[in-house]
């Protein structure tokens, strides 16, 4: 009898727990129209400089490479979540949270992080740059 | 006046008990009672933060484009707006530092053996609330460094297995830290922390009424004590205006600062590092691989929350020589953790 009564209560909770744990969690948002995203007209940006912007709802970053080209990678450290900073000075991404570092390529250089920096496509339509959704891991 | 209002209470409520108790209970006087009086003070330092947190909340607006400017406006145009935010930020700072004071000291006065075992898990868990407090409030004022200490602590839980990702995305509340984690935190800091606290708090203090204060095993053939009303009362008032006035001369000589507002797209600055009382866990993120570092932690947590028993030599009024030096361990660890910090950051 009493194990009835238990597994009912249990019952009962699970029932009231499910849509509560449901409703915490956010839900996933349509990435649809954010695949793709303008940063910045071409000749704006000199060479060895990084441009900051939010894409798929986290920092990402544009950078003007010394040779004139670009590339893009997501600025969200794989570590722990940090923004990483570029550092012309080397040409790589420094992490000031816990000290990783990443080469331009999105590969670590140095830990904590194990994981390298997703890196995005560049396009250049006319004057315009764009940068779109991950095409491999670096 | 007083008789009659007594007697009011009294009529309908049988307060003999009550006063049969206050009559009866003592505290007990060895040469290491000074550490009680870290219990008191912190109860006096929640009340002042309940009171401060009250105050500041009727300006706040958890919201990333009202929320710095909140803040701002408390601080430069209420009348004593910094006074009250910077009893709230030296407050917190204090109440940590007595807690954990408080929990060392009862911990090598091994006052968490039998029977007083779930007092002690009481005390650890609001231990947990304090941080957790200190870690929910520090995103409110939306600056730089709070934002970016606010993505570390959302996601360090995403490293473990299988409810990990579940419980950073539920912090987050979207993607990334931004206007759905500021009402989380705001939330929590407010309504869920307080009341989990309030409950953990009261049963902490009730256990503490019925079992009365631990005697360390060194000081078990001392029979001196001395009146809780008003003895220790007076001298636990004298403790928290102590207290106080040293609280106030933080606050009026360091006033609380606010950093500038936080770009979240733009990158963490150099030099960012936690409060003091964060730095041990940041140093060991720095220098370990993040799986092992919270692995280690939890598991250093968890062996904490279950030492009454573990020392089953404590429970026995046995001395247990290992978890002295266990306590003294973790203790030398987070002190040299967080000195490391300071020095190479």
């Amino acid at each position: 009898m009493n194990r009835i009564l238990g597994g009912g209560v249990a019952i009962v909770a699970a029932y009231i727990l499910y849509p509560v744990i449901r409703f915490l969690s956010p839900p996933s948002v349509a990435l649809g129209e954010q695949s793709k995203v303008f940063v910045t007209d071409t000749g704006i940006m000199k060479r060895n400089t990084a441009k900051y912007f939010k894409f798929l709802d986290e920092p990402a970053v544009l950078v003007r490479l010394p040779n004139g080209t670009y590339t893009s990678l997501s600025a969200k450290c794989t570590h722990l979540g940090c923004t990483v900073q570029f550092r012309s000075d080397g040409d790589y991404f420094h992490c000031a949270c816990h000290g990783s570092e990443f080469a331009i390529t999105g590969k670590v250089m140095r830990g904590p992080a194990v994981l390298p920096l997703p890196k995005y496509q560049v396009s250049v339509s006319g004057e315009k740059i764009f940068v779109s959704v991950p095409i491999e891991p670096a | 006046m007083k008789q009659r209002l007594v007697g009011f209470f009294d009529e309908r409520m049988d307060l003999s008990a009550l006063r049969r108790w206050a009559k009866e209970k003592s505290v007990p006087q060895h040469k290491h009672s000074f550490w009680y009086y870290f219990g008191g003070l912190a109860l006096f330092l929640i009340t002042l933060q309940i009171i401060t947190g009250i105050l500041l909340a009727l300006y706040y607006s958890p919201n990333p484009a009202y929320a710095h400017e909140s803040v701002k406006y408390v601080m430069e145009t209420v009348k004593y707006g910094w006074l009250i935010r910077s009893i709230h930020f030296w407050g917190a700072n204090f109440l940590v530092a007595v807690v954990f004071i408080h929990m060392f000291s009862t911990y090598f006065m091994k006052a968490y053996r039998k029977p007083r075992e779930v007092m002690w898990i009481l005390g650890v868990l609001i231990l947990g609330l304090v941080l957790a407090f200190t870690f929910t409030g520090y995103l409110l004022p939306w600056t730089t460094l709070s934002y970016f200490a606010t993505k570390v602590g959302v996601n360090t839980p995403s490293i473990m297995p299988i409810l990990g990702r579940f419980i950073t995305r539920i912090m987050e509340g979207g993607r990334d830290v931004g206007a759905a984690t500021l009402t989380r935190m705001f939330t929590l800091h407010t309504v869920i922390l307080p009341l989990l606290a309030v409950l953990l708090i009261t049963l902490h203090v009730l256990l503490s009424q019925v079992f009365g204060s631990s005697v360390p095993l060194s000081q078990a053939n001392k029979r001196e004590a001395i009146k809780f009303f008003p003895n220790f009362l007076m001298r636990d008032a004298a403790v928290w205006a102590g207290g106080l006035a040293i609280l106030l001369a933080m606050v009026t000589m360091f006033p609380a600062g606010l950093g500038p507002k936080v770009n979240p797209v733009m990158p963490a600055p150099v030099g960012i590092k936690p409060e003091w009382y964060f730095l041990f866990v940041f140093e060991t993120l720095r220098r370990f691989p993040e799986t092992i570092a919270i692995g280690t932690i939890t598991l250093a947590v968890l062996v904490w929350l279950i030492v009454p028993f573990l020392d089953r030599r404590a429970s026995r009024n046995q001395k247990s020589t290992f978890f002295t030096l266990f306590g003294a361990a973790v203790l030398v660890y987070m002190i040299s953790m967080t000195i490391l910090a300071y020095l190479t950051t």
